[in-house]
């Protein structure tokens, strides 16, 4: 018990750490492509248009953050709070496993909503491509995530059985 | 688990579950079936992509422009592909029997996890040949935000929590 204790802990703070790195990251790339499209627009400089990519799909990138439409804005920002979600929700599982909560309605309930989360990124990342005029929609992600719900669904069935079998006399 | 002191309203979940496994199962043959059967009545026809072509999401303009690490990496790829899919078919075979939280269940998902994991570090591989440089603070960065990484990672390790969990309740149910 105290090994799962220590890994769920481990695995929970480094999701942490994850979640403020690529935060941190983000916003310093963020703030970095603002000063170059300003230097650019006030005469100042040169944009490094090699370097530097806000990119939402394979064919949403943009070299400016004044050159992304609001629907596609709207969209990542959707993208990145499901992607916020999950990792609340993942966090929130090892938080159980932590707690000795192995296969309650709870842990469940964690498992489905990723499944669901996988699924609604692989929309998400659809749309942009539709958006793109893209025709070619990988529907892998679509395939995943209804699988991470097959088997949470399963797991749910499983132990309904068990609990039916310990009340059966 | 037992099936032969089973409730009826447990069977009636067990003969859910055994159902939809199967059709699962069959779906996930047709996947690899029928485009197997598509191109042995093509066999003549196969050659070499004219047009673009895309390996872990890298485009290069016609295939004589991929270099040769790529085409190990992209082989590397689907056989790990492939190991996947025969272990989520086990998985499956084994929610067909009604086998649910065994050990066999357990090793299988961490197998999963694993080639989630592989199949992340060989993008992560495509990356650094695909760009022809190494940049160490990047790669590392690059490889820790990975999907495939992580969901593998994620996956191997409640797969082993799972374990020890189901463990932890058979000891308690032995113990007077």
């Amino acid at each position: 018990m105290n090994r799962i204790r220590i890994v769920s802990r481990i695995f929970r703070v480094l999701i942490g750490i994850l979640v403020v790195m690529m935060t941190l990251m983000s916003a310093l790339f963020f703030l970095a492509s603002v000063k170059y499209a300003l230097s650019y627009v006030l005469g100042s400089g040169q944009p490094m248009l090699n370097t530097l990519h806000i990119v939402f799909s394979s064919h949403q990138t943009y070299t400016s953050p004044f050159n992304v439409p609001l629907p596609v804005f709207l969209i990542g920002a959707l993208q990145l709070g499901l992607g916020g979600w999950g990792v609340i929700l993942l966090n929130r599982l090892f938080q159980l496993y932590e707690r000795g909560v192995f296969f309650k309605t709870g842990n469940i309930r964690c498992i489905k909503f990723l499944g669901l989360i996988v699924a609604g990124i692989w929309l998400t990342q659809t749309i942009l491509e539709l958006m793109a005029h893209q025709k070619n929609i990988e529907a892998s992600g679509l395939v995943y995530g209804i699988l991470v719900i097959f088997i949470a669904w399963i797991m749910d069935e499983g132990r309904k059985i068990q609990e039916e079998q310990e009340l059966t006399v | 688990m037992s099936a032969i002191e089973i409730s009826p309203k447990a069977d009636s979940r067990l003969l859910q579950i055994q159902k939809i496994s199967r059709i699962l199962k069959i779906c996930v043959l047709f996947y690899f079936v029928v485009p197997l059967i598509i191109v042995a009545f093509n066999l003549k026809n196969i050659h070499l992509a004219t047009g673009m072509v895309s390996i872990f999401n890298h485009p290069y303009a016609n295939a004589s422009d991929i270099p040769r690490p790529m085409y190990l990496l992209s082989m590397t790829g689907t056989a790990v592909y492939l190991l996947g899919i025969i272990s989520f078919y086990r998985l499956l075979c084994l929610y067909e029997k009604g086998v649910i939280f065994s050990g066999a269940n357990v090793s299988e998902m961490r197998k999963i996890g694993s080639y989630l994991v592989g199949y992340g570090i060989l993008a992560l591989s495509a990356n650094i040949v695909y760009v022809g440089s190494f940049n160490f603070p990047l790669v590392l960065l690059e490889g820790v935000a990975s999907p495939w990484i992580v969901a593998g990672g994620a996956v191997y390790i409640i797969a082993w929590i799972m374990d020890e969990g189901r463990k932890i309740q058979e000891e308690q149910e032995l113990t007077v």
